[in-house]
């Protein structure tokens, strides 16, 4: 994992979010990333992203097509549902936030503990087939070059995450059975306007998520609601407290 | 998932756990359990689900490694041990590397193999035996292979042999002491059946066939024989006169032949037999009924014709047609920079058109008369306003121009006929557009006084009942009232009619029989001789004598008759003009002409604008001379001027961005709304007839009037009391039009107007007739009909103006001048009412406007979003696989990477060669050096036994020893 760091590319230190790129080929953790104007990384955890050999070639496993397959190898297919993190990604990178310039980091942890850095700058496939084709071949190759650019676009990084999360940052866990429920426009007002945001959500169909990092546990809503639904929640509150039409 | 991680090498994950050992340890092959030590087990990165690993989890290293030490001692090593040597000894015996083999087998596979080798030598020159394939070389007993007899599977059972020592005699004899009988019979049998050979097959063949054919030939010869006797039999018959009277004289030759033909393979008796019959034969005429059948088969059958449309294909023409034109309309309504194009276009179009346009019929509608008319020469550059002004200006006269025009449309026609269909297709739709005007207008139907104008094209007296009905269910009074006025309404109307009749009756006399109307009537070319034709007539006879007239003198009949219509429709616009302008006003009179008017205008509509634009422009003269006049006379129109204005309004359509007569026509009310002084109750009156004459050809296009809208705010603020005029209720309004119109109090209702309850619909035909200082302008009763009409015009512009930007601005101001009208005076009910809704209206329209509009921003470039890259990725990716799209350079690096890899194995190999030579020579070494040794410490111990014996001095022993050996 670690050797394919080292190659970077020359061109690739140049806005904020390459810096993370560049960040995680060192062990220390990051120092100077913060943005001036803020920012939001999003960390979406216990994404299932597996990968599996069905009849002769790999193929990311969804409860839909390969139900069969994973009774057989006795898992419950109810666990594998990637198309929750499609639709979180189509979510978080297609908001007007995103198209603004304020996500500064994204980044997928699976359920098989391996951690993808997302460039933001990304065009994710629209359609669930080509996104599986991704994965794929993200899961195999451990990273993904544009077509229209020199910049990876997908890279599996070194854990923890933590690592690559902005020092200062305001980490916020999404989680309905926190015991706080809040109106999230509010609730981003309490810090300060320059913190750096890290929202931390589940891309996974049951549970909840159970990471130590964060600083924070809130639910925005009281009902329970979808990856896709709280990311847009929050989404709207920076667009609303950032002024982005 | 479980894991089987086992710390080898790589301490990370797995920290001492001595579990996983029995977890993951090596499972017992083949019995016994291997060394734990020879196995290494490789950690996966990913354990990915469904994958299968070659060789398991383990690689058993220890194992591969001395593997390939045993490889080498086999290979490697007895090469090197041949290395310092030029012959070698090869041991080709059979068997001889074979370490399984004992020595018997050894030597029985020697000897099979010398015996199939001299087998095969002896096979290459041995002859074939035909009746003996059997191998020669088999073993045989008495003629039979010894493999044919079974030692133990004959028919003797064990058992038996061990029960009975006694063996039969068969037995003895068959398989004991020269035996070797069994079978023998079955075998001998068994090869007969089989062993047929191919010659006795063939034979066999060839025999089955002949006999077939034998057969064949055998059946054959009967069936003729058959035929034969048959047709001796049928002659026999036909000879016979039984047959023939049987037979239909027609059908007879028909047999004839079939016999001679069959006669000519038959005796030669059956001729003499056709001759006889032959005279029998007569010689028949062709049937009737055969020639006639025979000539319809050549004549011409239906032509094939165009399929006939069904309903619904009708009904889809009908529909783009309506649909085209709908589009046209729109597109004239727009006009301006962007229809040029448009127009370019349809310039194009209209040369294609033209060049076919005997073949192809033009589409009108009602509203195409304009372009009808425009169509020669609108489409040219320097405008076609342009070129109908410059017309206007080499002809005053109406006669001399009417001829030049007349020429102009010959020359521009190019068949008639074409133009004949057109007309008559623009007719009909100009009657829709009729309908469809006075449907548009109905809100003015409310009002009395438009409802006059409003019945010009068809009121009758039955229609203006009608019509008084709706507006008094639509004013809503009070029921007694409604009967009051339905039947001042009736009353009025005979009277009139009677008054008409008694002035009309003294001239024509009691000769009504003699003057009958002439069925043929040519086209009167003077208003003079139109007169003497209709004046004394009934208004059922002018309109009987127009459709004559129309009838007989139709352009479709003659070339020249074009010209004489074109001087008929002068004739008739300057009939309607006149008796318009009549004092007593014959408005049924006045309708009569309506219809042909609009007809005929449709049949000449290049002369019909011609006609209209004079006299626009008779009329705006007269109004200049009337403003520049000294003299205290009205300058605002007559009533001739407002039901032509009327006239033209339903002739010529409206919607058109720019028209060559409506344009003109609207801005000549507009200006005198704008330019004359209000100087009696008649003026009012009239401009707010031409107020809602404007709203009505303004509405399809919602083109802004602001003369009207200012002349209605000015209308509205002289039925305000001065005093209570406040500063920005007449801010609005130009001061000119403050000054003009609201000089005084025209519409201000006395405070006695209490008593005046409901809306008194206003005759209007009597409003325009009477004089300007009659009494009946002072009447409160006249200011709230007028006052009602203004407001109802006002809310009509109000809807129509509805979605104007500037609405707020342009209309606020009425909200409050019939606010302040509420207030000031004591309206009676209806007209509060409207009032009220109106005002409401407008407040809400405003609220409205003013919510959806946007405070002024800078202009400012919208934000650019990120730039966002397309991931690259394969469809269905395999790892390892090269995607290069260059295939030639995805190969080479293949191959590249191949000899890379077979490089370093080799190189491996090489290097573990090494390590085994190095091995066995270092074995080689320690030999020699033991033997070397040896043979060093034997010397040295000789050596130093003979030291110490010569040391000891005992000799002797030694030399006895000596002596001994």
């Amino acid at each position: 994992m670690g050797g394919k760091e080292e190659d970077r590319d020359p061109e690739m230190a140049e806005s904020s979010d390459e810096e993370i790129a560049e960040a995680s080929a060192d062990p220390a953790p990051v120092k100077s990333l913060t943005a001036p104007d803020g920012g939001v990384w999003f960390v979406l955890e216990k994404a299932s992203l597996e990968v599996a050999k069905v009849g002769k070639n790999y193929q990311l496993l969804n409860c839909d097509d390969h139900a069969n397959f994973l009774r057989k190898h006795k898992r419950d297919p109810a666990q594998y549902r990637p198309d929750i993190l499609h639709q979180a990604l189509l979510a978080i990178l297609d908001s007007p936030m995103n198209k603004a310039g304020k996500l500064k980091g994204l980044y997928v942890h699976t359920e098989k503990n391996v951690l993808i850095q997302i460039n933001p700058h990304i065009r994710i496939p629209r359609t669930f087939k080509r996104f599986c084709g991704l994965m794929v071949q993200l899961l195999q190759k451990l990273v993904i070059r544009a077509t229209n650019g020199p910049d990876k676009l997908m890279k599996v990084v070194k854990q923890p995450v933590t690592r690559h999360l902005p020092i200062g940052a305001r980490r916020i866990g999404m989680s309905y059975s926190a015991p706080k429920v809040v109106q999230l426009k509010d609730y981003i007002l309490t810090t300060k306007e320059d913190t750096p945001l890290v929202f931390v959500v589940g891309a996974m169909s049951h549970g909840k998520i159970e990471v130590d990092y964060i600083d924070d546990l809130v639910a925005v809503s009281a009902y329970p609601l979808s990856a896709m639904w709280a990311i847009a929640r929050i989404c709207n509150a920076l667009e609303t407290q950032w002024n982005i039409v | 998932m479980k894991k089987k991680k086992v710390p080898v090498g790589k301490h990370k994950q797995g920290g001492g756990k001595s579990g996983r050992w029995k977890q993951g340890g090596p499972k017992t092959q083949g019995g016994h359990s291997e060394n734990v030590f020879e196995t290494l087990w490789t950690r996966r990165k990913f354990d990915v689900l469904g994958k299968k690993q070659k060789g398991g989890d383990a690689k058993r290293v220890g194992l591969a490694r001395s593997a390939a030490v045993e490889k080498r001692k086999k290979s490697l090593l007895p090469e090197y041990k041949q290395r310092g040597k030029t012959n070698a000894f090869l041991d080709s015996r059979f068997g001889e590397h074979d370490e399984s083999l004992g020595d018997e087998d050894k030597a029985i596979l020697r000897f099979q193999k010398e015996r199939m080798v001299q087998m095969q030598k002896k096979k290459k020159f041995a002859l074939e035996d035909d009746d003996d394939e059997q191998p020669t070389e088999l073993l045989t007993h008495g003629g039979n292979a010894l493999s044919t007899f079974d030692d133990f599977k004959d028919d003797i059972s064990i058992e038996s042999d061990g029960d009975d020592d006694g063996l039969n005699e068969e037995i003895v004899r068959d398989l004991h002491f020269g035996g070797g009988f069994v079978g023998k019979d079955a075998g001998e049998e068994d090869g007969e059946g089989k062993k047929r050979t191919k010659k006795e097959i063939m034979e066999e063949v060839i025999a089955k066939s002949k006999f077939f054919k034998a057969q064949k030939a055998k059946e054959k010869e009967e069936d003729h024989e058959l035929k034969e006797k048959l047709d001796a039999d049928f002659t026999a018959l036909a000879q016979s006169s039984g047959l023939l009277s049987l037979v239909r004289p027609k059908k007879v030759d028909a047999l004839k032949s079939m016999l001679s033909k069959g006669a000519s393979g038959s005796g030669s008796a059956l001729k003499a037999l056709i001759a006889g019959d032959q005279t029998l034969e007569v010689k028949e005429k062709p049937d009737e009924y055969d020639k006639l059948v025979k000539e319809m088969g050549f004549e011409i059958r239906g032509h094939a014709s165009d399929r006939s449309k069904t309903a619904e294909e009708l009904a889809k023409e009908e529909r783009e047609r309506l649909e085209d034109l709908e589009r046209k309309r729109k597109q004239r309504m727009l006009g301006g920079a962007e229809s040029e194009s448009d127009e370019a276009e349809s310039d194009q179009d209209e040369e294609e058109s033209r060049r076919q346009q005997k073949k192809k019929r033009r589409e009108i509608s009602g509203d195409d008369l304009g372009e009808n008319f425009v169509m020669e020469d609108e489409y040219q550059e320097n405008g076609w306003v342009d070129e109908v002004l410059a017309r206007k200006g080499d002809s005053d006269e109406d006669e001399d121009e009417d001829e030049d025009e007349d020429e102009d449309e010959e020359d521009d026609d190019d068949g008639s006929s074409a133009r004949s269909e057109e007309d008559a297709d623009s007719e009909g739709s100009d009657d829709e557009d009729e309908s469809e005007g006075s449907e548009d207008e109905d809100w003015e139907n409310s009002e009395d006084e438009l409802a006059g104008i409003e019945g010009i094209p068809k009121l009758s007296a039955k229609d203006q009942n009608l019509l008084d009905k709706l507006i008094a269910a639509k004013s809503g009074p009070k029921p007694e009232e409604q009967v009051k006025n339905l039947l001042e309404k009736e009353l009025k109307i005979p009277l009139r009619a009677e008054k008409a009749k008694k002035a009309k009756k003294p001239v024509s006399g009691g000769n009504e029989l003699d003057s009958a109307l002439p069925y043929v009537i040519d086209a009167p070319q003077t208003l003079v001789d139109f007169r003497q034709l209709v004046d004394s007539r009934s208004i059922k006879d002018l309109e009987v004598a127009v459709e004559r007239i129309r009838k007989c003198n139709a352009i479709s009949l003659a070339a020249e008759n074009r010209k004489k219509m074109q001087v008929f429709y002068n004739v008739l616009l300057q009939y309607f003009a006149t008796i318009a302008g009549e004092r007593p006003l014959n408005l049924q009179r006045v309708n009569a002409l309506v219809k042909p008017l609009i007809e005929l205008s449709g049949e000449t509509h290049y002369y019909a604008a011609v006609c209209a634009r004079e006299r626009i422009i008779r009329m705006q003269k007269q109004l200049s001379e009337k403003l520049h006049s000294q003299d205290d006379i009205s300058s605002w129109p007559s009533n001739r001027t407002l039901l032509l204005f009327r006239l033209w309004s339903m002739i010529f359509p409206p919607s058109d961005f720019r028209h060559a007569v409506m344009t003109p026509a609207m801005l000549l009310m507009s200006e005198y709304l704008l330019r004359c002084p209000v100087k009696s109750g008649h003026d009012v009156a009239v401009g707010t007839f031409i107020c809602s004459l404007l709203l009505s050809v303004m509405r399809p296009a919602r083109r802004f009037c602001p003369e009207a809208l200012s002349f209605l705010q000015a209308l509205l603020l002289s039925a305000l009391p001065k005093m209570n005029r406040s500063k920005n209720l007449s801010l609005h309004c130009p001061s000119h039009l403050v000054e003009f119109v609201a000089s005084k109090q025209w519409l201000q209702l006395s405070s006695a107007t209490s008593t005046v309850e409901g809306v008194q619909p206003l005759d209007f035909t009597s409003l325009l007739t009477a004089d300007s200082s009659s009494s009946t302008f002072e009447s409160d009763s006249f200011k709230v009909g007028i006052l009602y009409s203004v407001i109802k015009t006002v809310s009509g512009f109000v809807e129509v103006y509805s979605n104007i930007a500037s609405f707020p601005e342009v209309f606020s101001p009425f909200a409050s001048l019939l606010d302040a009208l509420k207030n000031n005076n004591a309206l009676p009910e209806a007209l509060m009412v409207l009032t009220t809704e109106v005002s409401q209206f407008i407040a809400e329209k405003v609220k409205e406007h003013e919510t959806t509009r946007l405070p002024l921003l800078m202009r400012m470039s919208k934000p650019v979003p990120i730039k966002t890259y397309n991931p690259q990725f394969e469809e269905n990716y395999v790892k390892g696989r090269d995607y290069d799209p260059d295939r030639e350079r995805a190969e080479t690096k293949k191959l590249k990477k191949q000899l890379k890899r077979e490089a370093k194995g080799a190189a491996r190999e090489l290097r573990k060669d090494n390590w085994f030579l190095a091995e066995e020579k270092a074995k080689e070494n320690a030999v020699l050096q033991q033997e070397r040794e040896e043979k060093y410490n034997k010397a040295m111990s000789f050596l130093q036994q003979q030291e110490s014996a010569f040391k000891s001095g005992q000799l002797g022993k030694g030399s006895s020893k000596r002596k001994k050996r």
